[in-house]
């Protein structure tokens, strides 16, 4: 087992726990923290915060969700302790290939739209359903990772989509 | 409250991420930020730091406020009933064993005001509650007290 090899300070078998669950570390960290440079100091903090907490860590258990949990505490924590450096989202406001000069100005107008209606939710709400949507997690897993219930999850992420389809269906009407 | 599991949406997914466009972790990010890592690694274990003492301090650390039992809302929405549980469970109690039978309270249960005036957190409360260290039984304790 590679978590019991790394209880026992084998530094290659935590190589490969790192290795293993990189990506996972790094989509938390990425939504929590909103920028990249952010999220790989996050993700390299977590990592060593888990080396710490191994001695105590119930090897029987699943690894992930413990390291998600961390992934996810200290990235609140880091947002509270510190303004994060500002994030830049790759937005891409060229026309798309085959795309006429109007429908690029909607597509900007309905991303402009978007951003505000995101930015109007409350946090958790919008890093549930970005953890959601976007990185695929099931409600159960942003559950563990969260720390709330599983209903409590379900719940948020309707929310949201419920009230980001409503600008959605807002633009659409205003476009036709 | 929405019990069914959300249906993905792909069309406010790809809007998701077009808007939140940051891009996936690459290989030359993934190499140098797994040597990072790497290199933390063996120098904790060449010279650990000192181990936590507490018990809590071996859980991932609590947000601050987000999942801290005690932040803002949740504060009155939990600990209210909490209360109202433990009062009702010590009148209860009184009836049924008689005036002169006191209740069984364990020395280290911490009163309703020292859990309120805490700031700790969700693994610190969980050791606090004494006989109830388990949150889903915390849960039915409120949820039980709720529906009286």
């Amino acid at each position: 087992m590679l978590v019991e090899a790394a209880q026992r300070g084998d530094l290659d078998a935590f190589d490969e726990l790192v290795r293993l669950h990189m990506d996972r570390a790094w989509a938390i960290a990425l939504r929590v923290t909103g920028n990249r440079e952010d999220a790989e100091d996050l993700v390299q903090d977590s990592f060593i915060a888990a080396l710490r907490g191994l001695a105590g860590f119930d090897a029987t258990r699943p690894f992930a969700p413990w390291l998600a949990r961390i992934v996810f505490n200290r990235g609140h924590n880091l947002r509270q302790s510190r303004a994060l450096r500002t994030g830049s989202p790759l937005t891409d406001d060229m026309p798309a290939a085959g795309e006429s000069p109007l429908e690029s100005a909607e597509r900007s107008e309905l991303r402009s739209e978007l951003g505000t209606a995101l930015a109007s939710l409350p946090e958790q709400r919008r890093q549930m359903l970005e953890l959601f949507e976007i990185e695929g997690f099931t409600s159960r897993e942003i559950a563990e990772i969260t720390g709330v219930a599983e209903g409590t999850v379900r719940w948020h992420v309707h929310q949201a989509k419920a009230a980001l389809r409503e600008i959605l269906a807002r633009h659409r009407r205003t476009v036709a | 409250m929405n019990n069914e599991s959300p249906m993905r949406d792909p069309q406010l997914a790809e809007l998701l991420r077009a808007h939140a466009s940051l891009e996936p972790l690459d290989d030359r990010r993934r190499i140098e930020l797994a040597t990072r890592i790497r290199r933390a690694a063996a120098a904790e274990l060449a010279s650990p730091a000192e181990l936590p003492s507490s018990p809590a301090a071996r859980w991932p650390a609590a947000p601050v406020a987000s999942t801290r039992l005690f932040g803002s809302w949740r504060r009155p929405a939990l600990l209210l009933p909490l209360a109202a549980a433990a009062l009702l469970t010590v009148v209860v109690g009184r009836q049924v064993l008689g005036p002169a039978q006191e209740l069984a309270v364990p020395p280290s249960l911490a009163s309703i005001d020292d859990i309120m005036d805490a700031d700790i957190s969700e693994a610190e409360f969980r050791a606090m509650l004494a006989g109830s260290a388990d949150a889903d039984e915390l849960l039915l304790l409120v949820a039980a007290d709720d529906g009286e």
